[in-house]
């Protein structure tokens, strides 16, 4: 028979609790570090969150579908979108319901190349012709109209930044020219109805928004559609939305012969594969954090034990093994690991709470500053993700355990009659 | 004849090598029985600690045997020598060597948890039986800190016999008593010894506390000079 691991963590945690200020700073060091870890997960989930929601609400949608030649109208090269429109829209639209999921709501696009002119200049936009009732279901654009209201017939909304360089206001007349498939040019005077602060810079820029009839004005009937856009029931967690979006894409795509679906996570590739790049820079930070921290419990542990190098005598007198004198040690480092991790968790949970429920506010740090991928007015707020705080946690226990091995070692290597004599 | 216990056969010890060589023990013979009160006496250097640091297993002959019922230990290793000490036997220190973060009574529970037993109540009762064996009930809940160095002694004492050991080491045990304290702790370390027949075997330079044993062994130079025993 020999002592359990209960007793040996008795003796543990009554030396940890005897030396409660060194115990303590070296917490507060694992503390500080695994809530800064939290802490910083959390922001950079938020800023995500807050480019992906943006992605999906004013541009991308959750998954739009379009012909397999769109990307050449993407690089510009073929003006005369006639050739890259959807096939066939309405048959699509119809066999939606059965292969998405319930919730999910869907409208037509059709984004087009114009020049817009005020009278005295002009501009090339990005045109939008849209269902304006169908639209407010899927983007939320609409609601970023600051002055005036969403688009209705004769009536169009552009991106402030654009109504700014043109010097419109709503009421003013404005003139879109398009190319036309033949390759002859048309143009429709329009009002400006509304001017909407787009939280994307390019669509604040550059975006133009019209009705769909509005748009077969000025390109002729049909109105040829080349985006199908989805927006997909919503999810808590961002991961739980690009893996959505990217499996109902599949389907679709199997589906419809000759279509592309581009889910938000193809859309936003780039940016994603950043987004793994942040998380790695988050993990050197709590790297280094806890190296720190290693280097104090490693110190508060071999203390621990030159201080009870008698006592580890006696103990090992009376019948301590080896092995169970090491275990004691790192049972020590691992309580200090636990206590630290624990604080941790919980003053990462009070900086999350803050940081979803304030958030911290960018916008004014970055002004009119075109951010790529991120929002106008950036306001980042936090996310809570379980996994961050068990990684944390786990982190901080690790460490300290590791620390203490050596300690630890040393500590089951003291010959008992030296440690004795010991003063 | 009660049976022996524990022998040692022709046990030397050296420390160091070549010119820093010393040699602690020489050629010891020794055997002990069941339920003596044994004490080594001898000025300081003559090997007594190093003696009992044998028998207790803390340290290894650099020659000859060392036996526990007839069984050698040589070829032990460290935690089968840990098994022994846990067993069978126990260690009252000069310097009391009591856990400061632990109270009297848990000192005295904790070779009981160190050998393995796990009814709290049964390791409570043991222990508080033992100290009041050692009259100091009234300090089962006082940490070692607020006891006085006999008082401090006697719990060291309970400690030692809590698992009820075959044999009982003490290296001077009262070498940081004063002299009535010392007399009484021997006094009932005897008691005990009538009382359970453990073996005990102390150390001491003490001419008063020797008188008080059953055996003396006298050491000089690492030898043995005399070894007395009471006439029965």
């Amino acid at each position: 028979m020999k002592a359990s691991s209960s007793v040996l963590f008795r003796i543990a945690a009554r030396n940890v609790l005897r030396h409660r200020r060194r115990t303590l700073i070296t917490a507060i060091v694992l503390m500080v570090g695994i809530a800064v870890f939290i802490m910083f997960q959390s922001l950079l989930a938020g800023m995500d969150r807050v480019t992906i929601d943006a992605a999906i609400d004013y541009d991308s949608s959750s998954i739009s579908l379009r012909s397999k030649e769109f990307q050449e109208f993407n690089s510009g090269s073929d003006p005369l979108f006639k050739n890259i429109a959807i096939k066939e829209p309405k048959a699509i639209e119809d066999r939606l319901p059965a292969l998405l999921p319930k919730g999910s709501m869907w409208t037509q696009r059709t984004r087009f190349y114009v020049q817009v002119s005020n009278w005295i200049d002009e501009t090339p936009a990005l045109a939008f012709a849209v269902e304006p009732e169908k639209d407010k279901e899927v983007f939320k654009t609409a609601g970023t109209v600051m002055q005036g209201a969403w688009v209705s017939a004769t009536k169009a909304v552009i991106g402030l930044d654009l109504a700014k360089d043109l010097g419109v206001r709503v009421g003013n007349l404005i003139a879109l020219t398009a190319i036309l498939p033949d390759g002859s040019l048309n143009a429709i005077e329009l009002e400006v109805g509304g001017i909407a602060d787009i939280p994307l810079f390019s669509l604040s820029q550059q975006a133009i928004y019209l009705s769909a009839q509005d748009a077969e004005a000025l390109v002729g009937a049909p109105l040829p559609v080349n985006e199908i856009d989805i927006r997909l029931p919503p999810a808590l967690q961002l991961d739980t939305i690009v893996a959505q979006s990217d499996a109902a894409a599949k389907t679709l795509e199997k589906t419809f012969g000759g279509i592309e679906a581009i889910s938000i996570g193809e859309a936003m590739r780039d940016y994603l594969a950043m987004r793994n790049m942040k998380s790695k820079f988050a993990y050197i930070v709590v790297v280094i954090v806890l190296l720190i921290s290693a280097v104090g419990i490693f110190n508060t542990i071999l203390m621990s034990m030159y201080s009870r190098i008698r006592e580890i005598g006696v103990l090992a007198a009376y019948g301590l093994e080896p092995g169970q004198i090491k275990r004691l040690f790192s049972l020590e480092g691992m309580l200090i690991g636990v206590i630290g991790s624990a604080g941790g968790i919980l003053l990462g949970a009070v900086f999350v709470w803050w940081l979803t429920s304030h958030g911290i506010a960018f916008g004014g740090m970055f002004g009119n500053l075109d951010l790529g991928n991120l929002p106008k007015n950036l306001l980042i707020k936090g996310e809570w993700n379980p996994l961050t705080f068990i990684q944390g946690f786990s982190f901080g226990v690790l460490v300290s355990w590791l620390a203490s091995v050596m300690p630890a070692r040393k500590a089951s290597h003291i010959e008992v009659t030296e440690a004795l004599r010991f003063v | 004849m009660a049976e022996i216990i524990l022998s040692l056969s022709d046990v030397t010890k050296i420390y160091g090598k070549d010119e820093t060589e010393v040699i602690a023990l020489k050629d010891i013979d020794l055997a002990f029985e069941q339920g003596e009160f044994a004490a080594v006496v001898g000025p300081s250097g003559s090997g007594k600690t190093t003696l009992l640091n044998i028998i207790g297993c803390l340290d290894s002959p650099t020659r000859g045997e060392l036996s526990w019922r007839g069984a050698p230990m040589k070829s032990m290793n460290r935690t089968q020598l840990a098994a022994y000490r846990r067993t069978h036997v126990s260690f009252v220190f000069q310097s009391y060597n009591l856990i400061p973060v632990l109270t009297v009574a848990e000192n005295v529970e904790m070779p009981l948890l160190i050998e393995g037993m796990h009814n709290r109540v049964a390791i409570r009762e043991r222990a508080l039986s033992i100290i009041e064996m050692v009259g100091l009930s009234d300090k089962a809940n006082r940490y070692p800190t607020e006891l006085s160095g006999g008082q401090e002694q006697r719990i060291a004492i309970a400690r030692a016999l809590v698992k009820k050991p075959s044999i009982v080491l003490a290296d001077e045990p009262t070498a940081n008593l004063d002299s009535h304290t010392a007399s009484e702790i021997i006094k009932l370390m005897r008691e005990i010894n009538e009382k359970t027949q453990t073996t005990f075997l102390f150390s001491t330079h003490d001419p008063h506390i020797m008188e008080l044993a059953q055996r003396v062994i006298t050491l000089r130079d690492g030898q043995i000079e005399h070894d007395e025993r009471e006439a029965p």
